[in-house]
């Protein structure tokens, strides 16, 4: 996977995009190599676009969508937990490593968690240790 | 609608991996509306493949595209210039899609992206079942509407076995319901209970696929 | 296509419940239209306005049309009636019943219901009073479950008017008193000082004689004239039917479920235009009730006040010559804004998103199988389209 360089974050712009906001009040910002696609909602989450953000050299994709039961939208983050279920499966059958599409719920209030998911992944992912 | 559904990607990734030329053909008719084969799903098929084959060299080439109705040759004519470029295509429609872009192109390796299951109805969102098994001779009105050849396990046209239990099919309780017990309590509901005292004969089954693949021919159709 | 919609000021009340009554009234007061409908007799509280249509005895049977342009259907005296509306406010309350079986005691002379004293109470004088005379009443509270808001509190002013009108010497048993609602802690330490003494049990034996009752339990037990329950709250019998007309959701207790956005607004259904008031959503007493409707009428005033609507800032469209009419989408949309229509001007037919009743949420356009739904306003980076 050398040559991916990006992690791609997929994310409800009501709970993550808020905290991602709250994050750069504080003066955060996001790592080299993270682009974030804000979504109206975890409903919209479209199981192509994640396949094509692997395609566009994502090492890999981070999908944030509100707790279930806090969707504006009702189903909305629901459907975005099982849509990345789907993708893991077939990820499974194309030989990329099912954690390279993570799913996590978050709210508004969590931007501290935000914060290190995207850190942690970061490293994992683009500054693997001993590189 | 026939009802349809994609085959493992491991499958069909065993299929075409000795090509490097392909063509992925969907069909916006049945197979779209159940989820198995449209445009969509063509898209998600040929990003999962070029996922999969990425670090080949060259690459390989993934057309794809999509037909209203890939069981009519006028709709697949458009496909001619792109069938001849692949080097196989993989038919995302039913087997009487695939069927008709073999008769139409002999020369085109045509693979089966879908396994075809059969003709039924969405019962809600992402859930079809079976209705028809196209026997050729309806009976329906003599079950008050419900079809035991099809939906009954052992296709019984004189009343329940006896692995008829709390409304449920012994066959696979949690999710067949009996044909028998449906028909029965439709029946009831009409009123027409005593039309199971009448005995159903033998069927003749020459109607159905036993008495050879079918064929109609409208004789004020042709000339 | 952002351009606003004009609208009329005009709204439909669905039931005949006081919260029902509360936002008719404030309504009016707003300047807004009114057409006050319920299924049961609607309640003559002098609400009368050139500005208000009442429709008693009435079955909505069917509702067409999104935000801004609801037409609901009714059965109305074997007439067809179609009221035309801008928003609607659901505020059917919810149904009592006497829950036998959890108390495990039959009515009697001597156990009554809160509603049956109530009754007896509205009676004229003297009898209405001479009922309770100087009787010890035992007033029971979550024999087994929880006693709703609106019963606890009915329960508080029962226990009030006993000891004031009647001079009853009243118990209060219960076993988890919470009161979270407003005044709620000032009331029982009213009571207290009225006389009415709190009991708090663990598990009670409740014995009923010949000519008393008795109530066992950890300090004691206490004699009295008469045993009072308080009834159970449940949903409507045709809240279900209602929520399928309206195609909005009911929650797992069976009641109207809300919608759960962030910056809460009061009473906001799934669907644009049609919001949930009071006890067809919510546990609460009467007052709280009220005052929900009040919010509910804010917010309805906050949406059509200045007599047109926009579309939020990302919606759906479906390309009309790519739909296939799968009703995919009109089965994903949790919002009910797309239906499968004839395009007059394009002679086809095919799905479309009611750009006023959308939320842009973008469940359709991601369930399409053809791609056929675009989100208008979304940006997303080039490489979604494909490398």
């Amino acid at each position: 996977m050398g040559d991916h360089q990006k992690i791609v974050v997929m994310a409800c712009k009501h709970s993550a995009g808020e905290a991602l906001r709250e994050l750069q009040r504080e003066g955060w910002a996001l790592p080299d190599g993270v682009e974030w696609v804000e979504l109206p909602c975890g409903g919209s989450l479209d199981e192509l676009h994640i396949l094509r953000a692997f395609e566009a050299g994502a090492a890999a994709v981070l999908v944030l969508a509100c707790y279930h039961g806090a969707c504006r939208s009702l189903d909305g983050s629901r459907w975005a937990e099982k849509r990345v279920q789907a993708i893991q499966e077939m990820l499974a059958e194309i030989g990329i490593e099912q954690d390279r599409l993570e799913f996590r719920n978050i709210a508004p209030t969590m931007p501290a968690d935000l914060a290190s998911w995207v850190e942690a992944l970061h490293r994992r992912v683009l500054a693997p240790a001993g590189e | 609608m026939i009802v349809a559904e994609r085959k493992p990607l491991s499958e069909i990734i065993a299929k075409v991996e000795g090509y490097n030329r392909l063509l992925i053909v969907g069909c916006n008719t049945c197979v779209a509306v159940c989820q198995a084969g449209g445009e969509k799903e063509v898209a998600m098929l040929a990003a999962a493949l070029r996922l999969r084959f990425r670090d080949r060299q060259p690459a390989m080439e993934i057309i794809e595209r999509s037909v209203e109705r890939q069981c009519e040759e006028e709709f697949n004519q458009v496909l001619a210039e792109d069938i001849a470029h692949a080097e196989a295509v993989l038919s995302m429609a039913c087997g009487v899609g695939v069927q008709t872009l073999v008769e139409q192109f002999p020369d085109a390796i045509v693979l089966p992206a879908v396994n075809t299951k059969f003709m039924g109805r969405p019962e809600e969102r992402g859930v079809w079942s079976e209705r028809c098994i196209g026997c050729g001779n309806c009976v329906l009105d003599k079950f008050g509407g419900i079809c035991p050849i099809t939906r009954c396990a052992k296709s019984l046209l004189n009343g329940p076995c006896g692995g008829s239990e709390n409304g449920r099919c012994e066959v696979d309780p949690e999710n067949l319901e009996c044909a028998w017990q449906l028909i029965y309590d439709r029946l009831a509901r009409l009123g027409q209970l005593d039309r199971l005292l009448e005995i159903e004969p033998p069927k003749d089954w020459s109607t159905a696929r036993y008495g050879g693949p079918r064929k109609i021919v409208r004789k004020d159709m042709v000339l | 296509m952002s351009q606003a919609t004009p609208v009329a000021k005009q709204v439909l009340v669905l039931g005949a419940s006081s919260e029902a009554a509360r936002a008719v009234k404030e309504l009016l007061a707003l300047g807004y239209k009114v057409l006050w409908v319920s299924g049961d007799e609607l309640p003559s509280n002098g609400l009368d306005s050139p500005a208000l249509a009442k429709y008693a005895n009435c079955r909505l049977y069917a509702l067409e049309g999104h935000v801004g342009r609801f037409v609901s259907h009714f059965l109305h005296q074997g007439q067809r009636l179609a009221l035309s509306t801008s928003a609607i406010i659901v505020a059917t309350g919810n149904e009592r019943y006497f829950p036998a079986e959890r108390y495990g005691l039959e009515l009697s002379s001597l156990v009554w219901t809160t509603s049956q004293v109530k009754e007896q109470l509205k009676k004229p004088l003297p009898q209405s009073v001479l009922a309770f005379r100087d009787k010890r009443i035992l007033l029971l509270l979550d024999w087994s479950g929880e006693t709703s808001k609106e019963l606890v509190s009915e329960s508080f002013s029962l226990a009030g008017e006993l000891c004031e009108r009647c001079r009853s010497e009243v118990y209060f048993f219960y076993r988890d008193l919470t009161v979270d609602s407003p005044g709620w802690e000032q009331r029982t330490r009213e009571l207290r000082d009225k006389g009415v003494v709190f009991c708090r049990y663990g598990e009670p034996e409740v014995t009923v004689g010949e000519a008393a009752v008795s109530i066992s339990y950890l300090e004691g037990t206490v004699e009295g004239d008469l045993l009072v329950l308080p009834e159970a709250v449940r949903p409507r019998g045709d809240t279900a039917e209602l929520a399928e007309i309206l195609q909005v959701r009911l929650g797992e207790d069976g009641y109207f479920q809300e919608l759960n956005i962030r910056k809460y607004r009061a009473g906001l259904s799934a669907r644009k235009g049609i919001f949930f008031a009071g006890r067809c959503h919510m546990d609460c007493d009467a007052s709280e009730a009220e005052s929900d409707a009040l919010q509910v009428v804010a917010a309805v005033d906050a949406l059509l006040g200045q007599g047109a609507l926009e579309p939020e800032e990302v919606i759906a469209y479906v390309d009309p010559s790519k739909c296939i009419r799968c009703l995919t989408c009109v089965r994903t949309c949790p919002h009910a804004a797309v239906q499968v229509v004839e395009y007059e001007d394009m002679d086809v037919v095919a799905a479309r998103v009611d750009e006023l009743a959308c939320w842009g949420c973008g469940a359709c356009a991601s369930n399409c199988p053809v791609q056929a739904i675009e989100m208008v306003g979304q940006e997303m980076p080039a490489w979604v389209q494909g490398v």
